[in-house]
């Protein structure tokens, strides 16, 4: 879609699962021209990763594929053989950037390695997404969310103390690592745009994740050695009518006053509540005096009372969201943030929106591709084959 | 050769953890980033960080987070630091010439601080045609609830991460123990600020940015919101589990709350498992041979792994596993994520040296750029260094201007206000102070 900030960039995507494809649709999704290359046959993973629609496997119906891999083009391509790889380098050498996730190495050895392309393509831009980087003693590690969430750290502080650590819900670890891929693959494109040069930006998913614990936790644990162990949902979740609330104190004001207006209960103006440090975790016999007084209040109020009327107060109050709460959520309908998409096998579905947006650079809402929905496109129209080679090379296991 | 963001300037108006964290990415690779402080106004907020501090220094104990809770540590290498109240005329004039001189524009206070001082992004591309502004608020810039305030502790739940975080099956939700929108977002301001100079380097067209934390952070739940929206349900919290795939979960190593994780995604990944486990009888059973069958019976098959890891160190175990092709990692504790042999041959940390003499680790970036390599060339700056480079070396104020802007209070030279005549701190704790 023209007039948008990366229109007219075009990247040759050989990503698969999550980390990979996020990078790409958040490419995609800003105006870059994306090519998914998918292995004849199955194609991309995720494809055979639910949820599906209705619960019935359907590679053109994952909840998954479909988010990750909207507005982006599909064409299959066995890279395992001679002719494949022939086309995979003609691909490459009209591209401006290259983006992959397969284990350190393998492209190389393919003869698709950011060697082999950059000869035929010296501006090209690779990013190798990789669980550990393309180097170091772990390069050949293999890791998926949960090993991500323990090795940096983030598992161990989170959930309930008495039981096994636990990491966040979804993919974030992947999720993440296809942001970093992609604010990476930006800085390489400006330096392709500003000078001229290409290179091969190298993104870890370890490194990705080895920057999320609050940074005074990381200076404490550098500098003393120390580290406070997870609490679970001590002091920050208290149960509600139809869910869950959280607050922080803070914000303008007193939490306190305004917990007592909001419950309309002058006991949290007590001397139990008074002259307390308004920084930092409250005392156990704060918080236990604190629960007495507000968990009866809220099991029979909803959350979203607690939170509208915090606010009012300039506090930070919040509670627990679920997908419905928040696809009907009058601050999100006003943003527009979910937007609904058509595709040609799932249907009308709605999806999350824009990560953010800007100005005169608009984020724009497509649809995944089909397997090889633009095949013909592709290796007719910008390679030049004829429908007859075309037939010769599905025949052949090529496309 | 010069770094890849030299030459282009950013004012970053924001705190904390997120928009810092974004300003952050852009100092290290080459942006002047020129850090906006509030003068410091004595609120009890202040009046409580004060004690603190005056605590601090009776008793003689170095705290390493003195001064920017860990925040500033971590975050502002490389950065410059200036004071200016902008809600003060002088101060918006001040930073309307500042604008004027800058690329970037970066602000996370609440939508209506910057319009109520006439410095919106319409003000502001009057002054700089191309400027870039990024606003980063707790629900966007737009909306009914623009305003309200929201950090990455609720964010958390309003974002439905904490609903869809818990044990497997289990009714309650559960808190990241980390504030984790924060992180995410600052992600992702590095990368706005990065598609827009993109854009701008194309066309010379700056623009206005909009990040809204939950926005951002709802983006990383895809899957949770479509099966929402194909299912018309609320996908069941997974614990450490990947559906459809088994085993995956935390097991119990030796020593107190130690920990291995454990994935496995194919049936040959779970054959190499059988065989560090040296093959036992039950690895054999019906119930175990495929993926599906093993995700079936994810309870009782974690509870044979568990038998089997109870009583080995996680990090030994875990390296049998890699070179056996099994993803699995030991769970580490804070002080332990820093010198891992990758993050060692990898050069991760750097060793940020302070004014005494110590030093400590600061992050490195989740991505590599070799012709246009990260450099940490100077540690976070005091509380307002570099005031008069700025508002004398950019702005050109003469000596007396200065003077009169510190006089003023319109810049601090210092992070605490200073007290009234006749006013002193009550000890922590006690009432308010009194003049």
């Amino acid at each position: 879609m023209a007039g948008q900030a990366l229109s007219g960039i075009r990247v040759l995507d050989f990503t698969y699962h999550i980390a990979g494809p996020y990078c790409t649709k958040l490419l995609a999704d800003f105006g870059a021209e994306v090519l998914k290359v998918e292995p004849p046959g199955g194609g991309d993973v995720s494809r055979r990763l639910g949820p599906f629609l209705n619960d019935e496997p359907n590679p053109e119906a994952s909840g998954m594929f479909l988010y990750l891999n909207t507005n982006k083009q599909s064409v299959t391509l066995n890279l395992e053989t001679e002719a494949g790889r022939t086309m995979a380098r003609r691909l490459a050498a009209e591209s401006d950037v290259i983006v992959e996730n397969f284990a350190p190495g393998a492209l190389a050895s393919l003869g698709l390695g950011y060697d082999d392309l950059s000869a035929l393509n010296p501006r090209v831009v690779m990013v190798s997404i990789s669980p550990f980087g393309q180097d170091g003693p772990w390069r050949d590690w293999k890791a998926d969310e949960v090993n991500l969430h323990a090795i940096s750290g983030l598992m161990q502080i989170t959930g309930d103390p008495e039981r096994e650590p636990l990491k966040n819900g979804g993919h974030q670890a992947l999720y993440n690592t296809g942001i970093n891929a992609f604010t990476g693959a930006l800085m390489a494109i400006f330096a392709q745009l500003a000078r001229g040069v290409g290179q091969h930006v190298d993104v870890s998913a370890y490194e990705s994740m080895s920057y999320m614990i609050e940074p005074p936790r990381v200076v404490q644990a550098s500098t003393l050695g120390t580290f406070t162990n997870r609490v679970g949902n001590t002091g920050t979740l208290y149960p509600a009518a139809n869910g869950h609330v959280n607050f922080i104190r803070g914000g303008s004001g007193n939490t306190y006053e305004v917990l007592a207006k909001v419950t309309g209960n002058d006991e949290f103006l007590s001397d139990t509540f008074k002259n307390l440090p308004l920084l930092g975790a409250a005392s156990p016999q704060v918080r236990e005096a604190l629960e007495g007084l507000l968990v009866p209040w809220l099991l029979e109020h909803p959350k979203e009372e607690f939170y509208h009327s915090g606010q009012a107060g300039g506090q930070n109050f919040g509670y627990v969201a679920n997908p419905e709460d928040l696809v009907a959520s009058p601050q999100l309908q006003a943003r527009a943030f979910f937007v609904d998409v058509e595709h040609p096998v799932a249907g009308h579905l709605t999806y999350p929106g824009a990560p953010y947006r800007l100005s005169e650079t608009p984020w724009h809402a497509g649809r995944a591709p089909l397997l090889g929905e633009h095949n013909g496109a592709v290796y007719i129209d910008r390679l030049g084959f004829t429908p007859a080679q075309m037939v010769e090379l599905t025949r052949a296991g090529i496309i | 050769m010069a770094r890849l963001l030299e030459g282009i300037r950013v004012l970053d108006l924001s705190s904390i953890w997120a928009a810092p964290l974004g300003t952050r990415w852009l100092a290290d690779m080459g942006a002047e980033v020129i850090k906006v402080q509030e003068v410091p106004k004595l609120t009890p907020q202040m009046i409580q960080r004060m004690q603190a501090m005056q605590q601090a220094q009776a008793s003689g104990a170095r705290s390493p987070a003195a001064g920017g809770g860990g925040y500033v540590q971590e975050l502002e290498g490389n950065k410059r630091s200036i004071s200016l109240d902008f809600e003060t005329p002088k101060g918006q004039e001040l930073l309307r010439r500042l604008v004027a001189i800058s690329d970037v524009l970066v602000d996370n206070h609440r939508p209506v601080v910057l319009e109520r001082s006439h410095l919106d992004y319409e003000d502001l591309r009057q002054i700089k045609p191309d400027i870039i502004v990024v606003r980063v608020t707790a629900m966007g810039a737009t909306g009914p609830e623009r305003n309200y305030s929201g950090f990455g502790a609720t964010i958390d739940g309003l974002s439905g991460l904490a609903f869809h975080t818990g044990y497997p099956y289990e009714d309650e939700p559960m808190r990241s123990g980390i504030n984790y929108a924060d992180p995410v977002v600052g992600m992702h301001v590095g990368g706005a600020v990065m598609l827009a100079l993109v854009h701008r380097q194309r066309t010379g067209e700056g623009q206005n940015v909009d990040v809204g934390l939950r926005d951002s952070t709802i983006t990383q739940l895809g899957e949770l919101f479509m099966d929402y929206s194909m299912n018309h349900r609320f996908a069941p919290r997974l614990g450490n589990r990947e559906l459809g795939l088994a085993p995956h979960g935390a097991y119990r190593t030796r020593g107190e709350d130690r920990w291995i994780t454990i994935a496995v995604n194919s049936d040959d990944e779970w054959r190499a498992l059988s065989r560090v486990m040296g093959g036992p009888d039950w690895t054999q059973e019906e119930r175990f041979r495929d993926m599906h069958g093993r995700w079936q019976n994810h309870d009782e098959l974690d509870a044979l792994i568990n038998d089997w890891t109870q009583g080995q160190d996680a990090t030994e175990l875990a390296e049998r596993l890699q070179a056996a092709g099994v993803a699995a990692t030991p769970v580490l504790t804070v002080p332990e994520i820093f010198n891992t042999p990758q993050h060692q041959a990898r050069d991760w940390w750097h060793m940020m040296q302070q004014p005494d003499g110590t030093a400590y680790h600061y992050y490195g970036p989740g991505w590599k750029l070799p012709e246009t390599p990260v450099e940490i060339l100077t540690p976070p700056p005091p509380y307002g260094q570099d005031n008069r480079s700025v508002y004398q070396g950019l702005l050109g104020l003469s000596d007396e201007e200065y003077a009169q802007l510190v006089e003023e209070k319109v810049v601090s030279e210092s992070q605490y206000p200073t007290l009234p005549p006749g006013m002193t701190l009550p000890p922590p704790g006690g009432a308010a102070p009194r003049s």
